[in-house]
């Protein structure tokens, strides 16, 4: 603490003061300037009285883009991606399987006959060229 | 009668569940809830008897059946914790079901026979028997969803039983294949079992691919929004509060003690798998409009804290990780309670259809903000400690994995508030949920005692810790030699000479 100029151990002091003079003249002695004031910097005090647009930019750089992914990775990611390819998938998947399989089982015996026919065929086949 | 402690645990809700379905309606939720409670009793008998720093295993039951098959019961301090989260839920179930009006025998008898495998997994020892506990989980638990659950209960229980099975089948193959490796199905010996690391890393997959879907990890987690939004309240809380820490217990009990070398082999998929579901289930709770989804989605993304915290290789990681589980188990439990309070009253699970709670259920809006904020891991709730451990744990090896983790913790504030804010806040644009009245006793009753436990876990930690520590630290000591290298390598620098010198000289 010793080593801090004295000017700067005042500065918070003539602060309070500055302050106070210019709040006293701005409410009390002469309450038409605030108003006077804001007309003379219109966009500097939208601005400042906007919050610096903070609240805005902050929806803009971080709500918004933050729903926007949310929403694309539920519906592409987890529906339209792993619930389509996994679950749902695998269960179309059997369910076209079943569906192949049965139409072969046709109940007529001559077709049946003829799939031993030409798998008896193979076999012979197979063993004629081996 | 204490050495037999845990085949009473289990037979209690055996025999219940047997009456319930013999007995009128009204009976059956009273035996549902006084068997329950007896469990809860003998599971507070079991924590006080229980010897913190004694032996490892204790209250342990070995009857040989057949070829090696034993009805081995035993626990550790890891295990107890999780059986006394499952007894604690159970009575708040039974409490919460009143809206339940058909077929309640067998409702009862459902969640009983889930009480008895829910025990069953925490204290098996033998391999086999903990399978069988493990798979045979699935069965009330697909009935509870598929025939008292909502509109959508047989897709959401056929999803949820598929997705589960699949998982586990590979998993049955890995341990045929190690009782056959080791000789033995004693999982304590196995724990201790050095495996080929060749070996390791096929076993490890196995054991990965049945935990993975259990806990639930990014991207087999999708069957867990289903099965919880379609599941009747005490479904969910059960789902929520003790079926997915059977994920991580799997993670503690075999993967990490059994293959450490592949664990360390596997971390970064593991990491990499828990770094997505955090930003990406977070970021997809945020955006959904039912209630039930939203909470399920933020469950996803506090598992994956869980396994990054498991797979730290140390201490506080796991420490972490248990205390994560734990304490998802209470709130996770409790916000479905939450939800079930007031679609007990609107039969809507959309948030749209609230607003302005706070003002007509002032009681309600309080224990739900609690609750609220431990999800979000408030100081001085049990979210805290746990999500904080986790972070150290895993800071120590590495940082950017800290880092997205960390923004886990602030999308859940997002999420959680914004969904608070919804129902609790604002005008209340709805009239009739304007009408609803405040918490019942029996609501009370419900909800109460998760307040008092998450306090008690936020605030004095150490009497959840102190079980567990020694398991723990075996655990650590088993993975020391796998342990991969951190990323922060922090060593004490050297002062400059002046710098010291100021230090030194003149100190103000």
């Amino acid at each position: 603490m010793h080593e801090v100029p004295t000017w700067v151990k005042w500065a918070p002091f003539a602060v309070m003061i500055t302050g106070l003079t210019v709040a006293w003249y701005a409410y009390i002695k002469n309450p038409g300037f605030p108003a006077r004031v804001v007309a003379a910097i219109k966009p500097v005090h939208t601005f400042v009285y906007n919050k610096w647009y903070f609240d805005e930019l902050y929806n803009l750089l971080f709500i918004r883009p933050a729903f926007w992914l949310g929403d694309k990775f539920w519906k592409l990611g987890d529906i339209g991606l792993i619930d389509r390819f996994g679950p749902n998938g695998s269960a179309w998947m059997v369910l076209q399987g079943s569906r192949l399989a049965s139409r072969l089982q046709t109940g007529y015996l001559y077709s049946y006959a003829l799939v031993m026919l030409l798998g008896l065929t193979a076999a012979i086949s197979w063993v004629l060229v081996h | 009668m204490m050495e037999h402690i845990l085949s009473l645990m289990l037979l209690v809700p055996l025999v219940a569940g047997v009456v319930c379905l013999l007995v009128s309606d009204q009976a059956a939720r009273t035996v549902a809830l006084a068997a329950t409670l007896v469990d809860l009793a003998l599971g507070v008998v079991l924590w006080l008897n229980f010897d913190v720093g004694g032996a490892r295993w204790q209250f342990q039951e070995n009857y040989p059946i057949f070829a090696g098959f034993a009805w081995k019961l035993g626990i550790d301090g890891i295990a107890l914790l999780l059986i006394m989260l499952s007894v604690f839920l159970m009575p708040i179930c039974i409490l919460a079901s009143a809206a339940i009006n058909k077929r309640v025998g067998e409702y009862m008898a459902a969640f009983l026979l889930m009480e008895l495998l829910m025990i069953g997994v925490f204290a098996a020892q033998d391999l086999y028997l903990f399978y069988i506990f493990f798979e045979a989980g699935l069965i009330p638990m697909y009935l509870i969803i598929g025939v008292w659950g909502g509109a959508e209960r047989i897709y959401a229980s056929y999803k949820f039983f598929l997705y589960t099975l699949l998982g586990s089948i590979l998993m049955l193959i890995a341990m045929i294949w190690m009782a056959q490796q080791a000789g033995t199905t004693d999982i304590p010996t196995l724990m201790e079992f050095d495996f080929p690391f060749e070996a390791q890393k096929w076993l490890w997959l196995a054991f990965f691919a049945s935990f993975a879907v259990k806990m639930p990890m990014w991207p087999v987690h999708t069957w867990l929004p289903d099965a919880h939004v379609q599941a009747p309240t005490a479904g969910s809380v059960i789902l929520a509060g003790v079926l997915l820490k059977m994920g991580g217990y799997g993670f503690i009990r075999f993967s990490l003690p059994m293959f450490p070398e592949a664990s360390a082999h596997y971390a970064w998929l593991v990491f990499w798998l828990s770094m997505i579901a955090v930003v990406v289930t977070s970021l997809i709770a945020l955006v959904q409009h039912d209630m039930k989804k939203l909470i399920a989605y933020s469950s996803v993304a506090h598992m994956a804290i869980v396994t990054i915290g498991l797979f730290a290789f140390n201490v506080q990681g796991l420490e972490g990780s248990m205390i994560v589980m734990l304490s998802h188990g209470l709130v996770s439990g409790a916000l479905f309670l939450c939800v079930g309070v007031i679609y007990d009253r609107l039969h809507t699970r959309e948030i749209d259809r609230y607003g302005g709670l706070s003002i007509n259920m002032p009681k309600y809006a309080l224990l739900f903000m609690l609750f609220t904020m431990a999800s979000v891991g408030l100081p001085g709730t049990s979210g805290f400690v746990g999500e904080f451990l986790s972070l150290v744990g895993i800071y120590q090896v590495s940082s950017w994995v800290t880092f997205v983790a960390g923004t886990g913790v602030i999308l859940g504030a997002g999420y959680m508030l914004y969904l608070y804010w919804r129902i609790a806040f604002g005008v209340q644009k709805n009239a009739d949920a304007a009408a609803m009245p405040d918490l019942s006793v029996r609501e009370w009753a419900m909800l109460a005692p998760i307040a008092a436990a998450v306090l008690w876990m936020g605030i004095y930690p150490e009497s959840f810790m102190a079980p567990m520590r020694a398991d723990i630290a075996a655990l650590d000591a088993r993975m020391a030699r796998a342990r991969p290298e951190g990323d922060a390598q922090l060593k004490l620098g050297v002062p400059k000479p002046h710098a010291v010198e100021a230090h030194q000289g003149g100190a103000h």
